[in-house]
């Protein structure tokens, strides 16, 4: 029975440090939250072939 | 665990074993009555000092202190690494960041502030994926991270993401968070200063003083409260700004698999 109850106080500290250390949730939790904005405030906006061009010119011919 | 026992358990315990030694002391005395009312006054006054001090804390920072502190959190950023050596590309992305910026004014954020003096915007040479802000508009970006990225418009979405940390105060509500966490500690050692002997109390006061550390906060993010507020009004400020709100997921939907993205 104690080894028992230390087990369960040893989880218990697990996963309670586990809980805190994470300070993000799930990326499958933000993609579904960001796409919930996006349908929901009805969000425009469509990609731009001129960005794409600068943002290669400046980030892209840059890279190491 | 020594450590962790002599951090946590020592100040939680020390003003229960004082007033226990004085509700003891009473007792033996025989006296019941002062025991109990010893006891309860104790209690009462700890509680009523934990709820005056986070009415403080509330409005503890303004924003020109946020600015500050910032400051401070970014020399701790300078100090562990470098900007990179690139005018070209430190203008860009801080041409982006100000469009998003301008898009940040008059949405509908809660209690969204615009920081005291202005968006500072800055590429740091680290491989590492991962984009951070520090309370009072202080916006780091990684060379990993813009490498990462496929168009202007994934960018604009991290960036979005941080001004929204920044217009939100995320920071310096985890600090008073943080800071709300450790007054128990805090009025518990102040009812026990003004009990018992004086080095006792400063012992308690020492040990009570826990703050969140903000710079290791920054770049572990400020909890998942904060963190979906920030994909949500990053995105809106995307869109407002004339970017594809789509960057956002496509970006998270790429790098989860490789990397773990942490905006």
């Amino acid at each position: 029975m104690r080894k028992l109850m230390l087990w369960g106080f040893l989880l218990a500290v697990v996963g309670a440090v586990s809980g805190c250390g994470s300070g993000y949730p799930s990326t499958e939790r933000r993609i579904e939250e960001v796409d919930e904005t996006i349908r929901s405030k009805n969000l425009p906006g469509e990609p731009n072939e001129t960005r794409d061009k600068r943002f290669e010119t400046n980030v892209n011919t840059r890279r190491d | 665990m020594k450590k962790a026992l002599s951090r946590y358990a020592f100040p939680a315990l020390l003003p229960l074993v004082v007033v226990g030694c004085n509700v003891v002391g009473a007792l033996l005395k025989g006296d019941i009555s002062g025991a109990v009312m010893y006891g309860s006054e104790a209690v009462y006054e700890g509680g009523k000092k934990i709820a005056a001090k986070r009415a403080e804390n509330q409005d503890q920072v303004n924003i020109s202190q946020e600015y500050y502190i910032g400051r401070g959190v970014s020399a701790n950023v300078f100090r562990k690494y470098k900007r990179v050596d690139d005018d070209n590309l430190n203008k860009y992305v801080r041409k982006v960041g100000d469009n998003l910026a301008k898009a940040s004014r008059g949405a509908e954020q809660p209690d969204a502030k615009q920081p005291y003096k202005g968006y500072f915007f800055a590429v740091i040479d680290t491989p590492n994926v991962n984009a951070f802000s520090a309370p009072g508009g202080f916006i780091f970006i990684t060379r990993g991270a813009l490498q990462a990225m496929k168009t202007e418009d994934e960018l604009a979405c991290v960036l979005g993401h941080e001004i929204a940390h920044v217009t939100g105060r995320h920071g310096v509500k985890f600090v008073i968070k943080e800071r709300n966490r450790a007054i128990p500690f805090e009025a518990a050692s102040e009812v026990v200063a003004e009990r018992s002997p004086a080095l006792i109390g400063d012992m308690a006061k020492q040990l009570g003083g826990m703050c969140g550390d903000l710079f290791n906060k920054a770049f572990n993010g400020f909890g998942k409260e904060f963190e979906l507020e920030a994909d949500k009004y990053g995105t809106i400020y995307a869109s407002r700004a004339g970017y594809s709100p789509r960057s956002m997921t496509e970006f998270l939907k790429r790098t989860h698999h490789g990397e773990d993205i942490k905006e």
